[in-house]
């Protein structure tokens, strides 16, 4: 049997078979979006939470062979994930700009509820395709600026000749009504 | 959580998601989702949006989360898992290609957006009146709080609310009723019933329902969504597309004038129907049935402060029983306000017949159906004319039945009572002590009765005629003024309920002459084949003051 050897988080070498570092980027790549989605719940900010999931994927891949395979994949990926987002926020001194610790720890665990319900995650992102066609195409176009040009809001504001703040009003305006236009969808 | 809160909560997660919030924004945010699972499952769900905008908009993003190709390669290339920590450093780059590419298109772009700032609407969505609605401070009219922002839910057990909406679609919500604001041209209905009333401009108007969509072409139409989620679509006027919301089902129906579809969990096809106005209380649309007989029209006089005037075969609207859920006043020169008379609670609306007497119609009423107008101001000085033919004996509980009633104090009331007697007053108290008190006895033929009632507290006088011959006088001390609804058939929350037919009631806000009484009388009799008889009525009580 092909194998390799395997650092896992306490430095311990572990040898790993072939067939479960297939098994590990099986159920690793069906679920990262998942555990992408409940770090970014708790780091809204999109790169930031890309970093948390590098790391995290890292930890995952050390830890792996302590997983037990009869458990749930996400809730633990995802205990590992908050855990890895309090580190980098006491880290980098960012607490400031986030929620509180207890109030992260009320987060998390609503986010780890949505995070294990596989359907309804895949139901929300369906249903937000339909909704965002629903918008006027002046919010599609302000939507097209932030998300697929990346654009901050004062470089859209200033490229429209617009106040920042009526730019930051209509981006928030648009994201509440989409919530409620998903919400509606999943309610059916 | 409030609708403030709700407001900041959005507003923070929104520089949250745009890394602008500060450290005191934090703390803010931090204290209204602390311990409130309502104010973090907005949180929760508002940040989703933001992560699956990023995931499906950012086409370069995609690539970011790790595929699994990729991983597969890492991983058979020997390497350790902290080769998985080399960050992607393709964002940035393809990013600035992408704002070079697209530099053009996004001038054009923030043009149009800032062109569209100019011509939206000043208000999203607002309340434009309110009938016996059981909603918000005030059951009638338009209320002090009337803006209605995205997302605002109105939920209401009973009365009809208009809403009209920024791009000028009015659409009359009737209880029970659960509705949401989407947009200013967009509302979601959750469950119950709904009338659209669509003008050109606000073409596109929709209503997205759990099952269905109903996409406006111009045109009026109704929407009802039952407690199992059914829905229905009804076409009153020009054209609708329903477009199918179950499942991942998204089949286009076009459905014309008098067409209506449902869609339900439980048949499997669309069903196909005609569209039942009568299902649907509409206060914009109120119809006039065809009058069998046109003639001799009543002459009344003017500027005289007539302000309410119901007359059953114009301006009424029944439901699919053929009960009366609208009677409109069709007052005018004087009265520039329609102060129609309502009932919304299906148990309690008084029949309409077609065809009663002299091919005229007539508002049945059962002793627990009654009708209630808008409210109206009524004066010191006020006269009612009434066309009626009561069954007094079956009044429930051998009781007086009241004709109308001012719903005051001070209550202005005219009832016949189970022995046949007729009385009007003005009440100050909840025993009806009666000012005015004016009695007779009514003859007890199988016809109409015309009665009119003046009473003038400036002069302290009132009159009944009845058939127009006058039947009584007596003093009037007391104001009947007041700003009320007015009840009709029975009193406000009292076991005083007519049992008879009403052909038409007049309300003028003055003190009618003598000779307008009469003449009013004379022809009302006509129209309604009333012959004067010899045995009229006789007064019983009343206190005839010197003549002045």
């Amino acid at each position: 049997m092909e194998e390799e050897r395997q650092v896992d988080a306490l430095g311990r070498d572990k040898l790993m078979d072939t067939s479960s570092t297939e098994e590990f980027v099986r159920v690793y790549s069906k679920s990262q979006h998942r555990i992408m989605r409940f770090i970014q719940c708790l780091v809204p900010k999109y790169s930031e939470a890309e970093d948390v999931l590098q790391e995290t994927s890292a930890i995952l891949w050390r830890k792996w062979p302590e997983f037990q395979r009869d458990k749930d994949f996400v809730k633990w990926a995802c205990g590992i994930a908050r855990l890895e987002v309090f580190r980098m926020l006491r880290q980098n001194k960012k607490s400031g700009q986030y929620l509180n610790e207890d109030v992260l720890n009320q987060v998390a665990e609503a986010a780890l509820s949505e995070a294990v319900e596989t359907d309804r995650f895949a139901a929300g992102e369906a249903a937000l395709k339909n909704c965002i066609q629903e918008l006027a195409q002046t919010e599609k176009r302000v939507l097209t600026l932030r998300y697929q040009y990346d654009k901050t809001i004062v470089e859209i504001a200033e490229e429209c000749n617009r106040p920042k703040s009526s730019i930051h009003d209509l981006l928030a305006k648009i994201r509440a009504r989409l919530m409620r236009c998903v919400r509606r969808r999943l309610e059916t | 959580m409030n609708r403030a809160d709700e407001s900041r909560i959005h507003a923070l997660i929104a520089r949250l998601c745009d890394a602008e919030l500060t450290e005191a924004e934090a703390e803010e945010l931090s204290r209204l989702l602390n311990h409130d699972p309502q104010a973090i499952q907005e949180y929760v769900d508002l940040t989703a949006i933001e992560f699956h905008l990023h995931r499906k908009m950012w086409v370069p993003l995609q690539t970011s989360v790790v595929s699994e190709h990729q991983l597969q390669q890492i991983l058979s290339m020997g390497a350790r898992s902290d080769s998985l920590v080399q960050r992607n450093s393709f964002p940035s780059r393809h990013r600035k290609s992408l704002f070079v590419a697209v530099a053009a298109s996004l001038v054009i772009a923030c043009g149009l957006l800032v062109q569209s700032y100019r011509v939206d609407s000043e208000f999203v969505a607002r309340i434009t009146d309110q009938i016996d609605c059981s909603w918000g401070e005030s059951r009638w009219g338009k209320p002090r709080l009337d803006v209605l922002q995205e997302g605002r839910v109105i939920e209401f057990e009973l009365g009809l609310m208009s809403v009209e909406f920024g791009k000028g679609a009015e659409v009359v919500l009737e209880g029970p009723v659960r509705f949401e604001v989407i947009d200013n041209n967009r509302g979601y209905l959750r469950s119950g019933k709904l009338t659209a009333n669509v003008p050109r401009q606000a073409t596109g108007f929709s209503i997205e329902m759990p099952l269905a969509e109903a996409i406006d072409l111009g045109t009026s139409f109704g929407a009802y969504v039952n407690s199992q989620g059914d829905c229905e679509t009804h076409v009153f006027e020009g054209k609708v597309v329903v477009q199918s919301r179950r499942g991942g089902d998204s089949q286009q129906w076009q459905l014309g004038a008098t067409q209506a579809l449902r869609i339900s969990k439980q048949e499997l096809d669309p069903q196909q129907f005609a569209a039942q106005p009568a299902a649907f209380s509409n206060p914009t649309n109120l119809s006039a049935v065809a009058q069998n007989n046109v003639s001799p029209e009543v002459s009344l006089p003017a500027n005289r402060g007539l302000t309410l005037w119901l007359e059953a075969s114009q301006r009424i609207q029944v439901d699919s029983a053929g009960r009366l859920t609208c009677w409109g006043d069709i007052s005018h020169g004087d009265n520039t306000v329609a102060d129609n008379a309502w009932q919304l609670d299906v148990n309690s609306r008084p029949q309409w017949i077609p065809n009663e007497i002299a091919g005229r119609p007539a508002v049945r009423f059962n002793g627990s159906s009654c009708l209630v107008t808008s409210p109206l101001a009524s004066g010191e000085d006020i006269t009612v004319m009434c066309v009626f033919h009561g069954q007094p004996q079956d009044f429930p509980n051998r009781r007086a039945g009241q004709l109308i009633n001012f719903n005051g104090p001070p209550s202005l009331i005219l009832e016949q009572s189970w022995d046949n007697q007729f009385l009007g007053g003005v009440g100050l108290d909840p025993v009806q002590n009666l000012s005015g008190r004016l009695e007779v006895s009514l003859p007890s033929e199988e016809r109409p009765i015309v009665c009119a009632y003046a009473y003038s507290s400036t002069t302290n006088r009132s009159a009944l005629y009845v058939n127009g011959e006058l039947v009584g006088k007596s003093l009037a001390p007391v104001s009947p003024a007041i700003f009320s609804t007015k009840f009709i058939g029975q009193a406000s929350g009292q076991n005083h309920g007519f049992v008879g037919d009403i052909h038409e009631i007049m309300l003028f806000n003055s003190e009618l002459s003598a000779e307008e009484c009469i003449h009013i009388s004379s022809d009302l009799m006509a129209k309604y084949g009333i012959t004067q008889k010899d045995s009229e009525p006789r007064v019983l009580s009343g206190l005839v003051p010197e003549e002045e």
